[in-house]
């Protein structure tokens, strides 16, 4: 395939550029950032569509307008199909050029990926810098892995990853790496050895359930035997326990036998007896209570009797008409207490607030003062007065410290103005005369400048016309002295010549002689006279020059005599000035302006000046107007405190006339008179009260002395009586008077009791005489006479009935023992029948048998229950169903391990047995055809071999020289390196399109690393490539350019094989 | 017994405690879910049998797999037994090659409704509710390699009432399973049978309507092969009389807990990786859906040819640790409903004009030339068989568990392998480096 030509519409800095390509060679030359990398890359993007997975964020071939990439390549392909490929947006769209429609170019349209592409067929300076250094197994492997259409492959690395991953896997027969294939089998076998353990576990499993199931049946065996042993244990215990209750019954049972013959007692007779003995204990105890409460009722009575307060009740109707004035009694104790304090209060608040208005009034003063309207009208009228002159004064003191202060803020302001004026006055001064010197200064060195320009001028003049006059020198006429000499001397001679061949021969030259001689002659004779005549005038004219020159030259002389000693002048002026302004001399005009700059800020403080000049005179008028004004307001302050003082004198006479204080305020007095009129309502009022504490006074005496008598009878009889003749006291005598009628009640009510209790004690003596006579029937009825007869037979009876309870107990007990009356008869039975030592001999011996046959169980049960327990565990295990799950695990990891060791090993058979295919029968012919670029590159001074060596492939290069050494690639120089790299790489492009379509190749300046010399031979092998595939070639390099040119000349190839263009920033200009 | 009708399930080999295969790298948790399966599948069996009220429950083989019976199994499947006989469902049991009446048996105490038939054909009265309503006949392997045509012996036993027949066999020459047994359809039906209640082949079929002939395969899928539902059938048949033959229709009922199922993902048109996650996540969601709440075992076939095939070069990309399978089961983990890939088969090829590259005078033409010399002509395994001798490993591989392995290789499998390691292989050389 090959491109004829190109159009960029759109691409980086291209926008509408393209043209034609030669079928062989099109060399593109572009200074740095001229667009060449660009110009490449639309090449490559433009044949293969960009990968999706590969588009970069921002495309750095975005066209500079902003517009979507977009551009054209017309092709060739080898079969003469011609397309035309446009990209256009994103998308690469191609098109038969004999019409249709366009469609999205296919990524292998060319059969061959972008990468491969980009591998093969697009070479560069970095790709050649890369494979340095080389070594020889990566020189095959470049070989082999570009050979493929690859780019960085290496096929040895793949072959060893390859080899690695299958021994990794599986290494049969090599028992020291421990493959995972081999780990495997090794965790397999340990899974089969612990699976056949559990099935011999599982196994036993039947035995074991057999074995439990006769476990448990012995258990019950021993369990019925135990319970046999028990119930004769339980009998033997029983007998045990019985035997004494029987031995008991058989003695009370004699006992009662005895007891046989005793005369019949009468039915509860001792009980009847102890009760007709406790009512007879009873009515005596009785009796002897009842005699002695009457005794102590009588004695009472009589010192009852006898009770002085009784006497109380003569007072009955006094002591009731206290008690009815009790509550007021009350009262008015209380109501002359609070009287007596509330006066004692208002008393001496009175006094105070007398007081208050006047400190020596008495309560005769209070009611002399003169309150009159007349009086109040007075007071309201002072005070207004006295008011509005106080308010006058004070507002015209207030005003007049305000203005005081004021006029002193104005002093300070005058007083700084003052020192500020006298600073800038000094500043002023010194500016003023500085500045007038600098304008001296700068009037000078403007003087000087003009005068120094002119000196410069006027030397320049000097040196010009010195220059001239040498030239004038120079410019001396030649005098025409030697050159008619000359002339004349070879007419002489030509003449002389003439005349003696002339006189020899007579022939016709001599003719020609006279004839030259005489044209000679008129000849110098002319040349002669002319050229004095051009002297003579020249002379003239270059001495009137010369002397002209002279006197130019001394008046210049003089006119720069006397300008440079004005300049001096000048300068030591300005030296002068500048030192008086105690600054460098100015030498140049930018020095100048920024003294000028700097005085022209001096001269402010003189404009300060005259601004604080001004303000001060300002200020003066404004104080003098201050000062009168503050005089005025001092004379008005004056008069009205004067005013003031007469009014308040008029005041104090009246106020001494009126009876009032002297020191009472004009306006007080109007709050005064409610206040006096307020304080003599509260004296009336005190008054009022005094006379009302006077009466009850007197009341309160009286009861008193009422109490007083009654009290004196009482202590007389010798009740308590309080000291304070109170409401206290009252009641004190109403409760002396109750007791005295309750105590009159009691004593009739105890006459009364008396009576009774001697009746009741005549009663309790009958019944006492009936009780002894019931006990003597009692006795009779037993056959005794006596109680103690009595009781004698009541024992023996007691006796008889503790007996047969007694029996009756036992029964009950063996009873319980035994169960029943069969159980109980039985026993009874035994007991006689048996000795007490058999049945114990009995009872121990089964005990040991019980004990025994326990034992034995207990140990049949604990090895029932681990057996149980095995069954129950070998039931639930799942252990052998865990480790046959791990074993399909394993077995499907050994299948997977081993597939891929089969797939990896076929694969590296493939690829071994392809590399030695291709070793052997393919190398050679890429090496042939690189060997032949290499010896274009280095004028055949070397050819390139391929070597089979231990490594396999690698490629060495022959020297063709006698002795034709070989160099491997340790020997290699870097340059020679880098002509095998692109010789090997062209050879596999150029045979890479055999057999499918020949892409073009772009070359990114790859001579740039070549010395001349290599640069020339490696353009060689390009020129070469170039009648293989289309050949693009990009450089920076203006020789590189060159070279190609002069190589198609030299070459004299056809005109559509070599062209060129140069690009210069972002334009495509056709080479020459 | 229900208005002259009865109703039975029919099931056959349970494996019960028999391992997953196929899986590795599971976790402890997934690892406990699939060792029960096989038990849980079993009692939702029975538990339908009670729910229904069955009248029968039946067994045609393979019980346990074979001599890996363990007690834990035993035990659980007579406590099922009783658990039906409780409920006074009657049991017949017919045994298989798995579990012949010479293996071996950890208890023999079965419920007392439970009938297991001997070693020769019996036929039995079938009582329900105390009255006869049939026969049952079968047969129970005395050992395991039984090759007679058993069928046979059934032939003129037929009873009164309704017929059913239990045997595990291999009728009318089912692939994949070996032929014990083995019977025609002719000589099933020669029996005279009402139904025919068969075991051995693991997928639900019913062979024929009338009479009817059922398969109810295996009751858990255990690896790949036993992919979809898996179950019993429950039957319903009408009891015959004088003038009408028994009828009966079956409902296939899924008893599995996990399923496995197998599913194809092509590559071609994905540009980027997210286009395969993508569509991994959507067959995932699928399978979820389509599995109605049940746990799935998902093998995923990723066929087709296109870019991302490359992807699936990089060592461990799919497989190896953190890859996709990794990642992905991970994500399951803990999920009642989970999908677990059991394994990611990688059967895509590079997008590359192969024929175009071999036919190049280049390395790689020479390559795929040297592949295609391999693949071509057949006779891959004696190829195969000779490369290992020519690298003198044959000799050395273990004959223990590798060399069968390589001997059971069909030309397929060889071919794949072959493929695959030599697309593997054009990947590093066109790459740089293999996967890269």
């Amino acid at each position: 395939m090959k491109i004829s030509d190109f159009y960029v519409s759109n691409f980086g800095i291209f926008s509408g550029a393209g043209g034609p390509l030669s079928k062989g060679l099109t060399v593109f030359y572009g200074e740095n950032e001229s667009g060449k990398t660009t110009l490449m890359n639309f090449f490559r993007r433009i044949l293969f569509s960009r990968e999706k997975r590969t588009r970069l964020k921002g495309n750095p071939y975005n066209p500079f307008n902003g517009s979507a990439p977009g551009g054209t390549v017309r092709i060739a392909m080898e079969d003469g199909r011609e397309y035309q490929i446009t990209l256009e947006g994103g998308k690469n769209l191609i098109a038969s050029s004999e019409g249709g429609l366009p469609t999205e170019l296919p990524p292998d349209f060319f059969s061959i990926n972008r990468d491969v592409y980009e591998s093969i067929f697009a070479m560069g300076l970095s790709d050649m810098q890369s494979l340095t250094p080389l070594n020889s197994s990566d020189v095959a492997a470049r070989f082999f892995s570009a050979g493929a259409g690859l780019g960085s492959a290496s096929l040895p690395r793949l072959l060893s990853t390859f080899e690695a991953r299958e021994k990794e896997l599986f290494n049969p027969g090599n028992g020291r790496t421990s493959s995972a294939v081999k780990k495997l089998l090794a965790a397999m076998d340990e899974t089969d050895d612990r699976l056949k353990e559990v099935r011999q576990v599982n196994a036993g499993w039947r035995e074991k359930k057999a074995s439990l199931k006769e476990m448990e049946e012995a258990c019950e065996t021993k369990r019925r035997e135990l319970g046999v042993l028990k119930t004769r244990l339980d009998a033997l215990e029983l007998l045990e326990k019985g035997r004494p209750s029987w031995n008991v019954l058989q003695d009370l049972f004699r006992r009662l036998r005895e007891l046989e013959g005793i005369a019949d007692f009468p039915e509860n007779g001792l009980a009847r007896l102890d009760s007709l003995n406790r009512e007879a204990e009873r009515l005596t105890a009785e009796l002897a209570a009842t005699e002695d409460a009457l005794r102590s009722e009588e004695e009472d009575w009589t010192v009852r009797e006898k009770d002085p307060l009784l006497d109380c009740l003569g007072f009955r109707e006094n002591i009731e008409a206290l008690e009815h004035e009790s509550e007021q009694f009350r009262t008015s104790l209380l109501r002359k207490k609070l009287l007596d304090e509330e006066i004692k209060g208002a008393k001496e608040n009175f006094n105070k607030n007398l007081a208050h208005i006047c400190s020596w009034w008495t309560e005769e003063h209070l009611l002399a003062a003169d309150v009159s309207a007349e009086a109040i009208a007075f007071a309201r009228e002072t005070a207004r007065k006295a008011e509005d002159l106080e308010r006058k004064k004070g507002e015209g003191e207030k005003s007049l410290a305000q203005w005081n202060r004021l006029r002193d803020d104005r002093k300070g302001e005058a007083l700084s103005l003052e020192k500020e004026m006298a600073t800038v006055e000094n500043r002023a001064a010194r500016a003023t005369t500085r500045w007038e010197k600098l304008n001296s200064l700068r009037s000078v060195f403007s003087d000087l400048s003009d005068e120094e320009e002119e000196v410069s001028a006027l030397e320049e003049a000097e040196k010009n016309l010195a220059a001239e006059r040498e030239e004038l020198d120079g410019d001396v006429p030649a005098p025409s002295g030697p050159l008619i000499g000359l002339v004349s001397g070879l007419l002489l001679a030509v003449a002389g010549g003439a005349a003696y061949q002339g006189w020899l021969t007579s022939d016709p030259i001599w003719i020609f002689g006279f004839s030259a001689l005489f044209f000679a002659s008129a000849l110098a004779f002319l040349a002669h006279r002319d050229q004095r005549r051009k002297y003579d005038a020249a002379l003239r004219t270059w001495t009137k020059r010369t002397e002209d020159m002279e006197s130019r030259q001394e008046e210049m002389a003089l006119q720069l005599e006397s300008r440079r000693t004005r300049v001096e002048r000048l300068q030591a002026l300005r030296e002068e000035l500048a030192g008086e302004l105690n600054i460098s001399a100015p030498r140049f005009q930018s020095e100048m302006d920024s003294l000028l700059t700097e005085g022209e800020a001096d001269n402010t403080a003189l404009e300060r000046f005259t601004v604080l000049d001004e303000r001060m005179r300002q200020m003066g008028g404004v104080l003098a107007r201050m000062d009168s004004e503050a005089a005025a307001m001092e004379a008005e302050v004056s008069g009205a405190a004067a005013e003031l003082e007469t009014l308040l004198n008029t005041w104090r006479e009246w106020l001494r006339n009126a009876g009032f204080g002297e020191d009472l305020a004009p306006r007080d007095m109007e709050g005064l008179v409610p206040r006096i009129l307020q304080l003599r309502s509260e004296l009336e009022s005190l008054r009022t009260r005094t006379r009302e504490a006077k009466e009850l006074s007197d009341y309160i005496d009286s009861v008193h002395r009422r109490l007083k008598d009654l009290s004196d009878c009482f202590r007389k009889g010798g009740e308590p009586f309080p000291e304070t003749l109170d409401v206290g006291a009252i009641r004190t005598l109403a409760v002396l008077l109750r007791r005295a009628e309750e105590s009159g009640g009691r004593l009739s009510v105890q006459k009364r009791d008396v009576d009774l209790l001697r009746k009741a004690a005549e009663e309790t003596r009958e019944k006492i005489a009936e009780t002894d006579k019931a006990k003597g029937e009692l006795f009779r009825s037993a056959g005794e006479e006596t109680e103690e007869g009595f009781r004698s037979l009541a024992a023996l009876e007691r006796e008889r009935n503790a007996l047969k309870s007694a029996i009756q107990q036992e029964e009950k007990v063996l009873l319980g023992l035994f169960g029943s009356d069969d159980g109980v008869e039985k026993a009874r039975r035994e007991f006689a029948a048996r000795p007490a030592e058999d049945v114990r001999e009995e009872r121990r011996k089964v005990e040991e048998n019980v004990r025994a046959l326990q034992q034995e169980m207990e140990d049949l049960a604990d090895s029932r229950g681990r057996l149980a327990l095995e069954v129950e565990q070998i039931a639930g295990d799942e252990r052998l169903s865990e480790l046959l799950f791990a074993r399909k695990e394993m077995e499907q990891k050994l299948d997977d391990h081993f597939r891929e060791w089969i797939s990896v090993l076929l694969a590296r058979h493939f690829l071994e047995v392809s590399k030695a295919r291709h070793e052997r029968e393919r190398q050679p012919e890429v090496i042939l055809r690189a060997a032949e670029y290499l010896a274009f590159m280095t004028d055949n001074r070397y050819t390139l071999l391929s070597q089979e060596g231990e490594k396999g492939l690698s490629v060495v290069v022959e020297e063709n020289e006698a002795g034709r050494t070989r160099k491997d690639e340790v020997k290699w120089s870097s340059g020679l390196a880098d002509q095998v790299y692109l010789s090997m790489r062209l050879a596999l492009a150029t045979l890479w399109g055999r057999n499918s379509e020949p892409l073009p190749l772009i070359l990114d300046d790859l001579l740039v690393r070549f010395d001349e010399g290599r640069q020339r031979g490696a353009a060689e092998a390009i020129f070469e490539a170039g009648r293989h595939n289309q050949v693009l070639l990009f450089t920076c390099q203006r020789s590189t350019f060159d070279i190609f040119r002069s190589l198609g000349e030299e070459r004299e190839t056809s005109p559509g094989f070599l062209s060129g263009y140069i690009i210069e920033r972002g334009k495509l200009i056709p080479a020459a | 017994m229900k208005d002259g009708q009865i109703t039975f399930v029919h099931s056959a080999d349970l494996h019960l405690d028999s391992p997953f295969s196929g899986l590795s790298d599971i976790s402890p948790s997934l690892g406990s879910i699939l060792r029960k399966a096989t038990f849980r599948a079993f009692e939702n069996a029975v538990s339908f049998a009670i729910r229904k009220e069955a009248d029968l429950f039946l067994i045609t083989g393979d019980i346990y797999d074979g001599e890996d019976r363990s007690v834990r199994a035993q035990v659980f499947f007579l406590a099922q037994l009783k658990r039906l006989s409780e409920k006074g469902i009657a049991v017949y049991i017919a045994l298989g090659n798995h579990d012949p009446l010479s293996g071996w048996e950890a208890d023999r105490d079965f419920p007392p409704l439970v009938t297991r038939f001997g070693a020769e054909v019996e036929s039995l009265p079938l009582v329900i509710g105390g009255s006869r309503v049939g026969t049952v006949h079968g047969y129970s392997y005395p050992y395991r390699e039984v090759t007679e045509n058993i069928a046979l012996r059934f032939a003129g036993r037929r009873g009164e009432g309704i017929n059913l027949a239990l045997l595990h066999c291999n009728a009318a020459g089912r692939k994949g399973h070996e032929n014990y047994a083995p019977c025609s359809l002719e000589d099933l039906k020669a029996a005279r049978m009402d139904y025919w209640a068969l075991g051995h082949g693991h997928t639900a079929e019913v062979l024929c309507e009338d009479p009817l002939m059922v398969y109810p395969g295996n009751i858990q899928g255990r690896n790949i092969r036993e992919s979809g539902k898996k179950g019993v059938f429950y039957v319903t048949m009408t009891l015959p009389d004088e003038k009408t033959a028994s009828r009966g229709t079956v409902e296939f009922v899924p008893c599995d807990v996990v399923r496995w199922r197998s599913e194809e993902l092509s590559i071609e048109g994905f540009e980027r990786d997210e286009d395969f996650f993508t569509a991994l996540d959507d067959l995932r969601d699928d399978v979820r859906r389509e599995g109605g709440g049940r746990p799935t075992l998902l093998r995923v076939l990723l066929t087709g040819r296109g870019r991302l095939y490359r992807l699936f070069q990089r060592p461990g990309f799919l497989s190896g640790p953190h890859g996709v399978k990794e990642a992905f089961n991970d994500e399951e983990e803990g999920k009642s409903d989970f999908v677990h890939i059991e394994e990611i088969l990688e059967k895509t090829a590079p997008p590359l004009d192969l024929d175009t590259l071999a036919a190049g005078d280049h390395f790689t033409g020479d390559f795929l030339k040297e592949v295609r010399s391999f693949l071509d002509g057949g006779e891959l395994r004696k190829k195969l068989f000779a490369i290992l001798d020519e690298k003198g490993i044959l000799a050395k591989i273990p004959a223990r568990e590798v060399l069968p392995r390589i001997e059971a290789l069909t030309e397929e499998d060889i071919s794949f392998l072959a493929n695959r390691g030599s697309w593997s292989a054009l990947s590093g050389l066109l790459e740089g480096e293999e996967g890269q």
